[in-house]
């Protein structure tokens, strides 16, 4: 009887102890998935707003690739600590801009955006923009307008000694992130000198044109590399970075090739017979094969010239086509 | 006697368990189905903003703007004649319309309504674009000007440019 009553309250004593080191051992398990799961989702919240935020970028910039002929237009965001990535593709017929987002949550682990994937757009600028952005947007007219170039950019700058059109465009534009001066000196001390006749700035933009009050086609020099334009591009080369610079003057020339086969079936419909449009047509598509295959640098002026070519044809030509 | 309780603590210890994993599955479940609910809302929100900000952009594209010779008549103007050669162009070429559907993205159809000089016929429409087998849609409009060149000159309707896009939400 005593042992029995003794081997009673040796198995009482041990089962609360085994209760106990059990419900330890469940607790631990149920608080380590917590966690796992708190963690899991921070960072899928963090794609997730990542991901909206690219785009909801795209959205906003809309209206900035939609302005119709000859209209520039400049205004600001401001991302605050989230970072935009951008980058270019020439793949397919059109090619794509790509546009990635980092949102900043300030807690939880942090995600990259999926690729959002532009192709109606032609973005140019450096790899990384991160603050207060700068939009700059002008129509892209070779002679008929492409599409409009968006041009992103955190940084200020300063135009030193531009021709007169230009110093009017971008007075008018009346915003601080670009000034217009007549000396370096003049210039913010950390703003991007971009010079029309100087060759020691950060950037030296060469007008090869015979106009003294416009600059139509020529080069600018960056960073120890050479960025060729025509007409709008030569603000593209100013805030974009190289390798994105010359892939999206690759899909504009791709996209060029597109509307002139719609303005040659236009001619067609119409019963146009003026040969001389539909021959500077021709050129102009030529000359834009040859920039797609990345011969812009031979082929800048001769682009040009076949573009007033055309605008002289089509203007007196008894059937308009743009 | 001391077993049997000793066993039914036990099976009473995995029922609890077992409740409160099925209860956390639930809550999971819920959870889930609440946050697919908030993305698919946020994503169709994100649609209809971008195709509200692409009913301008449509409009001065070059494959379908007025041209600059039509004076002064470039805003939110679309060229018929244009239109006609993009729409041979299309069944001419298939490889045209995928090239395109890229280009207008998440929408599903672009079509042009004249509205005045009220038509003749019932309804008198240019569909540019249409990719809507199958899919839920809704659409947005705004008013435009269909011009048309011609040997007497051009003239322009009052139309009405209807874009649909994919409703996400069920």
């Amino acid at each position: 009887m005593a042992r029995e009553i003794k081997r009673k309250k040796k198995i009482r004593a041990q089962m609360p102890v085994f209760g106990w080191i059990f419900a330890l051992i469940i607790g631990a398990v149920i608080l380590f998935f917590a966690i796992f799961f708190i963690i899991k989702y921070s960072g899928q919240e963090s794609y997730k707003t990542s991901t909206e935020l690219a785009q909801k970028i795209d959205v906003i910039l809309n209206p900035f690739s939609s302005l119709g002929k000859g209209t520039t237009v400049a205004d600001t965001i401001d991302t605050k600590k989230s970072i935009l990535f951008l980058d270019c593709s020439t793949d397919g017929e059109f090619g794509y801009s790509v546009l990635k987002a980092l949102a900043k949550l300030g807690i939880g682990k942090e995600e990259i955006s999926s690729e959002n994937k532009i192709y109606n757009k032609y973005i140019f600028g450096n790899e990384n923009l991160k603050g207060k952005i700068l939009i700059f947007s002008r129509s892209i007219e070779i002679p008929f307008r492409i599409d409009d170039a968006v041009m992103l950019s955190e940084k200020k700058f300063c135009f030193v000694n531009a021709p007169k059109k230009i110093s009017e465009e971008i007075s008018q534009l009346n915003i601080d992130e670009i000034k217009n001066v007549s000396s370096k000196d003049d210039c913010d001390k950390n703003s991007v000198k971009v010079c029309f006749d100087n060759n020691n700035c950060d950037i030296n933009v060469k007008c090869e044109n015979p106009n003294d009050e416009e600059c139509n086609y020529g080069y600018v020099r960056k960073q120890k590399k050479f960025y060729f334009f025509t007409d709008t591009l030569m603000y593209a080369s100013i805030f974009s970075s190289y390798d994105i610079y010359n892939c999206n003057v690759k899909r504009i020339m791709k996209r060029l090739q597109l509307v002139n086969v719609i303005f040659q079936n236009k001619a067609q419909h119409l019963g146009c017979v003026d040969n001389n449009v539909l021959t500077k047509l021709s050129q102009l598509s030529s000359y834009s094969s040859e920039v797609i295959n990345g011969n812009l640098k031979n082929n800048y002026q001769y682009l040009y010239e076949t573009i007033q070519a055309l605008e002289n044809a089509n203007k007196w030509s008894t059937c308009q086509l743009f | 006697m001391m077993e049997k309780r000793a066993q039914i603590k036990i099976q009473e210890m995995a029922f609890v368990l077992v409740a409160i994993f099925i209860f956390f599955g639930i809550i999971f479940l819920i959870f889930s189905r609440m946050q697919y609910a908030k993305i698919a809302k946020s994503a169709e929100e994100v649609r209809e903003e971008r195709t509200i900000t692409l009913l301008r952009k449509i409009t001065t594209m070059p494959e379908f703007s007025c041209s600059k010779s039509y004076s002064g008549k470039d805003f939110l103007c679309i060229d018929k004649n244009k239109i006609e050669a993009f729409k041979s162009e299309k069944y001419n070429n298939k490889e045209f319309v995928e090239i395109y559907k890229k280009i207008f993205k998440n929408i599903l159809k672009i079509e042009i309504v004249k509205i005045y000089p009220i038509p003749q016929r019932s309804q008198e429409k240019e569909i540019l674009f249409d990719n809507t087998q199958g899919k839920n849609y809704n659409s947005l409009g705004t008013y435009v000007l269909l011009c048309e060149d011609s040997q007497s000159g051009y003239k322009c309707d009052i139309s009405m440019m209807l874009i649909a896009f994919e409703n996400v939400q069920e």
